[in-house]
């Protein structure tokens, strides 16, 4: 075979771009992220079985395919108006926080710690993943690897296949887990609780101990005071697979609580002429432009959010963790955006030990795994909190159940006018005079990363990178700086 | 040897799944082989490839003068890894090798990627365009002649 000199099309136009406006005193105006997103998803889905979207809604993104698989089954669940078995659930939210135990750590330890464990002002060389191994240990690495695997595993053995998998069904899961599988799903839980927890001591050893890193996690460059959104059980604690959504509003106070059949009266939708991702806000509250504050619509979501919109964890151990970072940050609500981090890792634990939770519950095997839905079908909603907030699908069918129209919101869209607000606010703080120092890619990267935006990975081809631009243009619109990487 | 056929790609993005059904066709045809179809960030699939003695990724691509349906097989080496990377959607194949030795990963010695030129890879479509497709089932006959499946 002819071998060749590989000259890929880069994906860059659309991709990750940051635009930076400067005004006439050469000062940051303006900074814009741009972000794609999948397109003409909904209509794809028009006219197809409302029964084929756990399958094609995992499709969507390869960092989430649970999330959008359990999602799009409770939509099913809601549309069909069939109530899982018992045993169906806690099969459903086991593997659920599974997927969100393997994709926090991996967050954390591939893109978040470079930040921190390795360090703001590192050589850039040095500041990824190899050089928060190199500070942490290789025998952290390894166990990353590990508790990967053992987690992914569980995956595999309820949904298939640890991608893209495929076991929910309307009413229930397609498969049930026997004694074997419990067991192995048990120790991977056991070894992720363990493994959690010492990468909350490692965060504490590295980070917490480091008066540097604190000050910058508590600085006012990366803090918004904004409202909050998470879903919480019945206890208001938090919880990924089901629940009611809760707001606190920026003082930390509850603001809503709704059912997800009732997202439409209390989040909207608003669009800016420079970009086709949405920004969702409080509908009470009104768009009232990207600024925080208790008047503004504008609410945040993901792993800091649903600490802040909650009361504690359910787990014990996880429960330790989120009273020691609320007090040690000052209380709740924290606005810190960095803070995303560690309720991560907090999440991490707390996934994790709801894992073992659930394998240890004798009703895990139990052969009774689906109810059948006998109902005509009309409008169903769904609602997950993924690993990057609150996710909703909402499907509507004819009476056979093929889909008429199809609405989803995603995390990041509920994030959107947040990042883009801290986006803004770090160039603000980094540029002065017309001066764009080189280190504000990372800088501005640093308040982005916190949220883990999704950059709609819709496209797999070669060579596979994302890459991201900051274009820094003058008061007359001409480009003045142009930075890249990727 | 113990080998892994990693297809890479969408499914429901026209020609960026094509990875993924000459994996599934090297299923079929194979049934002992281990097959994985993924559409998730390479940074993701280090557990999935640590453990292999060798690796066969197939995958797309788009050059600036190809032709559609044309198989290219590549080395982990026309890759250049790049450890500096943004979100969880980035990271490519070379750097998750860099990251895996780095980490100590038990990694594929041997490595082979197959990329198929493409034509479409941004309309939803569960089909590849005809040029692709078409050119399938030879695609997959190669593969299994040139890695002697």
């Amino acid at each position: 075979m002819k071998k060749i000199t590989i000259d890929p099309i880069t994906r860059l136009e659309g991709h990750g771009k940051i635009e930076i406006f400067l005004n006439d005193k050469g000062n940051c105006e303006r900074a814009c992220l741009q972000i794609p997103e999948l397109r003409g998803f909904e209509q794809f889905s028009v006219g197809r079985p409302a029964e084929e979207m756990p399958r094609i809604t995992t499709m969507i993104c390869g960092v989430c395919p649970t999330a959008h698989h359990m999602a799009s089954a409770k939509a099913l669940d809601d549309l069909f108006k069939v109530e899982p078995t018992p045993a169906a659930k806690k099969i459903r939210e086991l593997m659920y926080n599974a997927f969100q135990a393997e994709d926090h750590i991996l967050h954390f330890y591939f893109l978040g710690g470079p930040d921190f464990i390795v360090g703001p002002q590192a050589p850039a060389a040095e500041r990824n993943v190899l050089g928060v191994i190199a500070k942490a240990g290789l025998e952290t690495g390894g166990k990353v690897i590990q508790m990967r695997k053992g987690m992914r595993n569980v995956l595999r053995i309820i949904g298939g296949k640890p991608i893209m998998p495929s076991c929910a069904l309307p009413g229930g899961v397609s498969k049930g887990i026997n004694e074997e599988e419990r067991q192995k799903i048990l120790e991977a839980g056991e070894y992720a609780v363990d493994f959690c927890q010492l990468s909350l001591q490692i965060f504490d050893d590295i980070v917490l101990k480091n008066k540097g890193y604190v000050d910058l996690i508590t600085g006012d460059v990366y803090s918004h005071k904004t409202y909050y959104m998470g879903m919480i059980d019945k206890n208001n604690k938090v919880n990924f697979y089901d629940g009611l959504i809760r707001v606190v509003d920026p003082d930390g106070k509850e603001f809503a609580k709704f059912k997800a059949q009732d997202y439409l009266d209390h989040i909207s939708e608003h669009v800016e002429p420079w970009t086709y991702v949405k920004f969702s806000y409080l509908k009470k509250l009104g768009w009232k432009g990207f600024v925080d504050g208790k008047e503004s619509g504008v609410f945040r979501v993901a792993p800091l959010a649903r600490l802040n919109a909650s009361d504690g964890m359910a787990t014990p151990l996880a429960q330790e963790a989120y009273e020691k970072m609320f007090s040690v940050l000052g209380g709740k609500p924290v606005h810190s955006t960095l803070a995303f981090h560690w309720a991560r890792l907090v999440e991490a634990l707390y996934a994790s030990e709801r894992v073992v939770e659930l394998a240890r519950d004798p009703e895990i095997i139990s052969p009774d795994i689906v109810n059948l839905p006998t109902k005509t079908p009309k409008e169903g909603i769904g609602v997950v909190e993924a690993p990057r907030g609150t996710l909703i699908h909402h499907y509507q069918t004819d009476d056979k159940g093929i889909l008429t129209k199809v609405n989803l919101i995603v995390a990041t869209q509920n994030n959107s006018a947040a990042i883009n607000m801290s986006v803004e606010k770090a160039a603000k703080s980094l540029i002065k005079n017309g001066q764009v120092p080189d280190g504000i890619l990372n800088m501005i990267e640093m308040a982005f990363r916190a949220y883990d935006p999704c950059h709609a990975c819709a496209t797999h081809s070669l060579p596979g990178g994302m890459p991201l631009e900051v274009k820094v243009y003058d008061n007359k619109g001409a480009l003045v700086k142009k930075l890249k990487r990727g | 040897m113990n080998t892994l056929i990693l297809g890479i790609g969408n499914p429901i993005l026209s020609d960026d799944g094509v990875g993924i059904k000459i994996a599934q066709k090297l299923e079929e045809q194979k049934p002992g082989l281990d097959v994985e179809q993924t559409n998730e960030a390479a940074i993701a699939l280090l557990d999935l490839i640590t453990g292999y003695d060798k690796l066969i990724i197939i995958d797309s691509i788009k050059t600036k003068q190809g032709k559609p349906g044309k198989l290219y097989k590549l080395k982990l080496e026309d890759f250049r890894p790049n450890l500096d990377f943004s979100s969880s959607h980035g990271m490519d194949i070379a750097t998750a090798f860099e990251v895996g030795q780095g980490l100590g990963c038990s990694m594929p010695q041997c490595v082979s990627i197959y990329a198929v030129e493409i034509k479409d890879n941004s309309t939803l479509s569960e089909q590849c365009t005809e040029e692709v497709a078409e050119n399938i089932p030879f695609m997959v006959k190669q593969i299994i002649d040139e890695e002697k499946l």
